[in-house]
């Protein structure tokens, strides 16, 4: 049951935009609505360690992840609109560290033909809602770098039967830190029925150009979820990556503020792979046990390549890295949620707990 | 108080004058007695012949050798300085490093100081070794009190020598001449007269037993081979030989003796009739005569010689013979050491043709012009053979037998010119207008000598002429002359114009001790005062200027920065206050300030400004780039870092770390080389661009690691042998090899027409000029192990050195040039040979451009006397500076010439035009058939604003005429498209109309400016259409993996 659970928010978020929780303004009887929805969550990684590249700061163990999400969403007949705003803590890497206010979503949407739609405007790229599909584990495992969400996007989502695709374009697409991408397209195909799901998904884009030092890109993933019996399901989820990097800069001007603006070349093709096996035990409807392996390879990390690492910066795990992870979810009603999820191996932190409340 | 004070004042003059009076005096003092025996076992007796005690004053030093070395204390003081020797005793001065058997002998009467050893204080240890003579001098007065001993010859190796009374048994007295008679030797280490004052009998000379009626023949002494046939065994014969010959030269070198040949000779060409004999008493008066000498014969270090220090005056009236010229016969064979030996001990005569069995005149050539011999540690000069010697791996692979047989070859051709004394800082003892007069005067590499005189010996594994004639200027023939500009062809065909690019070692130009900015990488290894420095820099400048390059490639510059201060910019300065003609219609000038030229800056640290922060490298000195904006304008710079080693330390068997001689790390495995600056260049009233990389490799003087693998040193720390070179190529000739592979890589990426000019510390076969041009000899060309970009791995994380086998395939310039013209250039003179160290390679699309490529040789074939420098030039040091460009480095500048057409596109670029003064000068090159009084019109179309522009029509000055330059008005910068058309008698003459796209641009400015970033190369990806994007999701993974 739980699977087909699943299943439906994976639906609802493909074809309306919409959440398991939301509080509703209006509803009219033909179906138009406006809808308030938001989620606030508290939590954090607990003994991060800032060598892996992915927090803000060396100076904290404990990194805070806390975050809040309000929006809006709506229907006037076909057409979908939604308004997402994130209070989040930038504590990524070359982030600020500070909570800061963003706008997540931001598009319209038209319902073309059953089951089919195309959105425009900020929103996930296509792949962004597949890219972890064989991940059951809450938050530390296994990244595929595909484009998030991207303004200036078009998106396509559709189902036949048993099978979906979306496929998205997104014009001068950024980073998270806001460095120009150039164009990206992303998609996938998946095949969902009671016993196995299957998601392949590709992205491509087209570089910046010398802008910044990202260049083209190529991304090719796989997730796939297997429902064993009702209360246990293992996934797999692995992506490769070809991704160009600019291997040289020169600064071209620095504004009043010191920021130095730099035009790049000498893109080189760094190849990124990574994969996941996943599990989850459901053992009752308030409580499951989640459970994953994880590795991960850079190009960038290998001492061996010729744009790879110095031996004398060398990480401390190589030129791959393995982890895992174990994890408790606790929900005492459907909107809340207390995750705690422990790490052991090659892994950024020793353990990622959190609190959440969907409303 | 006052009469007391005078009283003292009083009181102490007196005493003064009564202690003055009742000292000794120096000339009381004499060398009475000299030990030079085993290990540091080293002494000298002072004896004080007056009646009073003698203490010696500052001034007065015990010295020794020629270098007139003071003899100090372990603590680095003049061993004698406030020393006593009461009346009638001694002094000895001792070793400290002696044994003690040595210092316990000492009379106990007898006062004795220490002297310092080796280890303590170099060369003012007491440290002479039976060739060094040994004096009492006063400093001030530069006075030889007494003396023992003759430099260069060994009179006292190995022996006690006590001193003889004089005649009547008189005590002896100083003499500031050394007469071997006046001493009584007592064999190795004989002790037991230490310090005590006592002489020697008194010994009469006696006179010479020289048998006039058992005479041998110098002929006979030295027989057809190369060591005399009378020595059987060892290399001294058993019986003495009585021996006539007319005395040709006295001199002091390689020993004190003189020279004689036989009266008659035997007229046998294989034998020499000349002979050398050595002794202490030989003095110039005896020249011409003709003497018997008494001697055993000896091979001393294969010089066959006579022993005495007795002869018999036979005929005080006769007369030097007429010096015999040297020439080459038959049986000589394909030898000129054979050819030298038959003349061994004879006065010979350097002719315009030594080899008259061969064509031509073959003569003797300066190899090595006068200067400092780090054999000999004498300025002298070195001769070769019919040609100057060349490096063994200029034209030969190396290590291979071709370069073994070179090496030999040079050894063979090989003629050392000494002078009998010891040769003053500047002054050539046999050539005295050299130092009066050195600018008319001065001797070349390759010069041919003509009627040099000398008497030939052997030394130092060389043959050597002694020169006993005085020389002018016409003994010397200056095949490869001063030029004051290179003889570079830059003629083109009609409509084409040239690009010159050179290169110049600066040899340590630093400003930053006289006024320049700081220097944070090093020490200043340039010019010792301000003086220097303005010299150096005024002949510097002289040389830029007579190369006349449009782009040149600088080395050895100092390293302190980019800014106002810094020594580039002082250099560019200096050069261009000589282009001031600022008026349009000198143009073409020589000092026109078209010529005028600017540094290629890197904005090290990114601050977009060139300053004193920003540096190219780490190294004291740099590599830098000048270019003229008149005639190429710049597009982008890049600097290639270049592979540093970090390989292990050596150390041995016992992994103790070795040191060498001076205690310091033999050879620590780091080991870096200097960043190549590179610049692209738009090509002015072209569309084409042009790559230059000016680099500095690696010198071959310090080893690397590679120098020390497989040398054995066991479980000995200290080593001071020099690496092994068996290949030839010098040190770090693997780590110049991965240079050439990155400099390969980094330039190829880069693309275009690309040049490599600058000092590649690898002459003309060696390996990394086989990696860069090609490798056709099969060679196994291998890099240095544990190279490194910055802080990368240049090959793989092991280190392991690689085998190249990729090779770049540039084309030397100057040897394919050097080909054609059936000629040998070089750059450098190192030694006694010389080669290309300085090279200019072009990419195979730039070949057909190629108009000409030479050395310029101010600079290798020149003395050093002539640079910069005052010290080691002697009083008349002035003399020899003058602000030219010879010997402005030890470098000489390569310089080659491309051609370019007018108005030729590049690779869908524009024409780049600059303006000057609001005007663009468009080039229409017209094809022939031209006519004087047709008119050239030109029409233009841009989407920039036209409205000043003010297009003229230009009369065809001559029949066929081939460029016109349109002098357009008014144009901003921007693109153009313009047609240019030929009107004849009111018509179009359509075959000659002509379209063209030019970008008009403001020319660069001589004040330099960061240069632009490159622009992007369209790497990464690149303007995908979303179809484009869609087709990479599915042929995603059939693009190739690595762009590279």
């Amino acid at each position: 049951m739980l699977k087909k659970s699943t299943l439906c928010i994976a639906l609802s978020t493909i074809l309306a935009g919409a959440t398991a929780q939301a509080a509703t303004i209006y509803e009219k009887e033909n179906g138009d609505n406006l809808k308030v929805y938001g989620e606030v969550g508290v939590g954090g990684h607990i003994g991060a360690d800032y060598e892996y590249g992915e927090f803000y700061t060396d100076d904290k163990s404990y990194i805070d992840d806390s975050f809040a999400t309000l929006g809006l969403k709506g229907e006037y007949e076909d057409i979908y609109y939604r308004l997402e705003v994130d209070y989040e803590r930038e504590n990524w890497a070359y982030g600020s560290g500070d909570l800061e206010l963003t706008i997540d979503k931001l598009f319209i949407g038209y319902k073309f033909y059953k089951n089919h739609a195309i959105e425009v405007g900020l929103t996930d790229t296509a792949l962004d809602d597949y890219d972890k599909y064989g991940d059951f584990t809450f938050d530390t495992t296994v990244e595929t770098g595909e484009a998030g969400d991207q303004e200036n996007t078009i998106k396509y989502e559709g189902s036949f039967s048993d099978f979906k695709m979306g496929l998205s374009y997104s014009y001068e697409g950024e980073s998270s830190s806001g460095s120009e991408l150039g164009d990206i397209i992303n998609g996938y195909v998946g095949y969902f029925s009671d016993y196995v799901d299957v998601v392949i998904g590709a992205e491509a884009r087209s570089g910046s150009e010398g802008i910044s030092k990202y260049g083209g890109q190529k991304l090719f993933s796989l997730g796939l979820r297997a429902y064993i019996t009702d209360d246990f399901a293992i996934g797999l989820n692995g992506y490769i990556e070809n991704e160009d990097i600019a291997q040289t800069s020169t600064v071209i001007s620095i504004s009043n503020s010191f920021e130095k603006t730099s035009s790049y070349n000498n893109y080189q093709t760094l190849k990124n792979q990574g994969g996941l096996v996943s599990a989850r035990y459901t053992l009752n409807k308030k409580v499951e046990f989640t459970g994953s392996l994880n590795y991960e390879e850079y190009e960038i990390w290998d001492i061996n390549s010729t744009y790879g690492v110095s031996p004398d910066s060398e990480f401390s795990w190589g030129k791959e890295r393995i982890w895992g992870t174990l994890g408790v979810n606790f929900k005492p009603t459907s909107s809340v949620i207390f995750a705690l999820e422990g790490n052991f191996g090659e892994a950024a932190q020793d353990a990622y707990a959190y609190a959440r409340v969907y409303f | 108080m006052n009469k007391n004070l005078n009283k003292s004042l009083l009181a102490l003059a007196i005493s003064g004058i009564l202690s003055s009076h009742a000292s000794a005096a120096i000339t009381d003092i004499i060398i009475s007695e000299y030990l030079e025996g085993s290990g540091d076992n080293k002494a000298i007796e002072l004896t004080n012949t007056g009646t009073s005690n003698y203490t010696f004053p500052s001034n007065i030093e015990l010295q020794y050798s020629s270098y007139n070395n003071q003899v100090r204390n372990p603590a680095g003081d003049n061993v004698l300085e406030g020393v006593t020797i009461p009346a009638n005793s001694t002094l000895v001065i001792y070793n400290s490093g002696a044994d003690i058997a040595l210092s316990e002998a000492i009379a106990s009467s007898a006062t004795s100081v220490i002297a310092a050893t080796y280890d303590e204080q170099s060369f003012n240890s007491l440290s002479f070794n039976g060739d060094d003579k040994v004096s009492l001098i006063n400093t001030d007065t530069n006075t030889t009190y007494d003396i023992i001993g003759i430099d260069g010859t060994y009179w006292g190796s190995g022996q006690t020598l006590r001193r003889r009374f004089v005649e009547g048994n008189a005590i002896p007295t100083q003499s500031s001449i050394y007469k071997a008679a006046d001493w009584e030797d007592f064999g190795e280490d004989v002790y037991d007269d230490l310090g005590t004052a006592t002489y020697s009998e008194y010994q009469d000379v006696v006179a010479s037993t020289c048998a006039l009626d058992t005479q041998t023949t110098i002929a006979e002494v030295q027989g057809a081979g190369t060591s005399s046939p009378l020595i059987t065994s060892g290399f001294t014969t058993a019986e003495s030989y009585n021996v006539t010959g007319i005395v040709t030269a006295v001199t002091t070198y390689p020993e004190k003796g003189f020279y004689m040949q036989d009266v008659v000779p035997d007229g046998d060409e294989l034998t020499s009739d000349g002979i050398f004999v050595s002794t202490a008493n030989a003095s110039d008066d005896m020249i011409g005569t003709t003497v018997c000498v008494t001697s055993t014969v000896t091979e001393s270090y294969n010089l066959t010689q006579l022993e005495t220090d007795e002869w018999d005056t036979v005929d005080a009236t006769s007369s030097v013979p007429t010096a015999t010229d040297i020439e080459i016969i038959a049986a000589d064979g394909e030898s000129f050491n054979a050819t030298l030996e038959r003349y061994e001990g004879m006065l010979v005569n350097l002719p315009e043709d030594i080899d008259a069995n061969t064509s031509g005149n073959q003569d003797m050539r300066v190899s090595k012009t006068f200067g400092f011999n780090y054999d000999t540690f004498r300025n002298d000069m070195s001769l070769s053979f019919q040609r100057p010697n060349v490096n063994p791996t200029q034209d030969n692979v190396p290590g291979s037998d071709d370069a073994l047989a070179a090496v030999a070859e040079n050894n063979d051709y090989r003629l050392v010119v000494e002078s009998s004394t010891r040769a003053a800082d500047g002054e050539i003892p046999y050539y005295s207008s050299f130092s009066s007069d050195p600018a008319n005067n001065y001797i070349r590499v390759d010069d041919s000598v003509i009627g040099m005189e000398g008497v030939i010996t052997y030394s130092y594994s060389n043959f050597n002429l002694v020169v006993t004639n005085e020389l002018y200027n016409n003994n010397f023939v200056h095949n490869t002359d001063r030029r004051s500009s290179p003889d570079l062809s830059t003629t083109t065909e009609n409509g084409h114009f040239s690009i010159t690019v050179g290169t110049k070692n600066v040899l340590n130009l630093f400003n930053s001790p006289y006024g320049g900015e700081t220097n944070s990488h090093g020490e200043n290894r340039g010019a010792d005062d301000e003086a220097e420095y303005q010299k150096q820099l005024a002949k510097l400048v002289s040389a830029i200027t007579g190369l006349d390059a449009d782009i040149v490639g600088l080395m050895e510059i100092e390293n302190n920065g980019f800014g106002n201060d810094s020594a580039i910019q002082a250099f560019v300065d200096a050069i261009n206050e000589e282009y001031y003609d600022e008026d349009p219609k000198d143009e073409d000038s020589a000092v026109s300030t078209s010529n005028r030229y600017v540094f290629v800056g890197y904005d090290s640290n990114g601050d977009l400004v060139l300053d004193e922060s920003d540096s190219l490298g780490s190294d004291a000195i740099t590599t830098g780039l000048l270019y003229r904006p008149s005639k190429v304008s710049i597009e982008s710079m890049s600097v290639i870092s270049m592979p540093e080693q970090h390989a292990p330390v050596v150390v041995n068997s016992a992994n103790t770390v070795m040191k060498d001689s001076s205690g310091a790390v033999l050879e620590s495995g780091d080991n870096y080389q200097r960043e190549t600056i590179a610049a692209t260049f738009k090509v002015n009233n072209t569309g084409k661009t042009l790559t230059v990389a000016v680099n500095h490799f690696k010198s071959k003087g310090s080893t690397c690691w590679e120098e020390w693998d497989g040398v054995e040193f066991g479980d000995e720390s200290t080593w001071s042998d020099d690496a092994p070179d068996e290949d030839l190529q010098g040190a770090c000739e693997n780590l110049r090899v991965a240079a050439a592979v990155q400099l390969g890589e980094e330039l190829e990426d880069l693309g275009g027409d690309r040049i490599i000019v600058g000092d590649l510390n690898s002459y003309g076969q060696e390996d990394p000029l086989l990696v860069l041009t090609e490798n056709i000899t099969g060679k196994t060309i291998t890099t240095a192990r544990d190279t490194f970009i910055g802080d990368k791995p240049q090959f793989t994380v092991a280190g392991t050195p690689q085998e190249i086998t990729k090779t770049y395939g540039y084309i030397n310039t100057i040897a394919l040039k050097d080909a054609e013209k059936g000629q040998s250039s070089w750059s450098y003179s190192y030694n006694d040979e010389i080669g290309s160290l300085d090279h200019i390679l072009i990419s195979t699309s730039l070949e057909t451009r190629l108009i000409d490529a030479v050395d310029w040789h101010i600079n290798a074939p020149e003395s050093s006397l002539f640079d910069y420098n005052t010290e080691y030039k002697g009083d008349d040091y002035e003399n020899f500076y003058v602000d030219d460009e010879y010997r402005s480095s030890d470098h000489d500048s390569a310089i080659m010439s491309l051609s370019y057409e007018y108005g030729e596109v590049g690779e869908g670029e524009p024409v780049y035009l600059t303006i000057s003064s609001s005007a663009v000068d468009v080039p229409y090159v017209l094809e022939e058939g031209a006519l004087i009084g047709d008119v050239a019109q030109i029409q233009l179309s841009s989407s920039t604003d036209m409205s000043d522009v003010v297009l003229p029509n230009v009369t065809i000055t001559e029949d066929n005429q081939s460029l016109v330059e349109i002098e357009v008005y008014g144009l901003d910068a921007g693109n153009y498209t313009a047609k240019m058309t030929l009107i004849r008698d009111a018509e179009v003459m359509s075959e000659f109309t002509k379209t063209m796209s030019f970008e008009a641009a403001s020319k660069d400015s001589t004040t330099t400016s960061v240069a632009p970033a490159e622009e992007y190369d369209g790497s990464g990806g690149g303007s995908f259409s979303i179809f484009g994007l869609i087709s990479l999701l599915g042929l995603g993974f059939l693009r190739r993996y690595k762009a590279q």
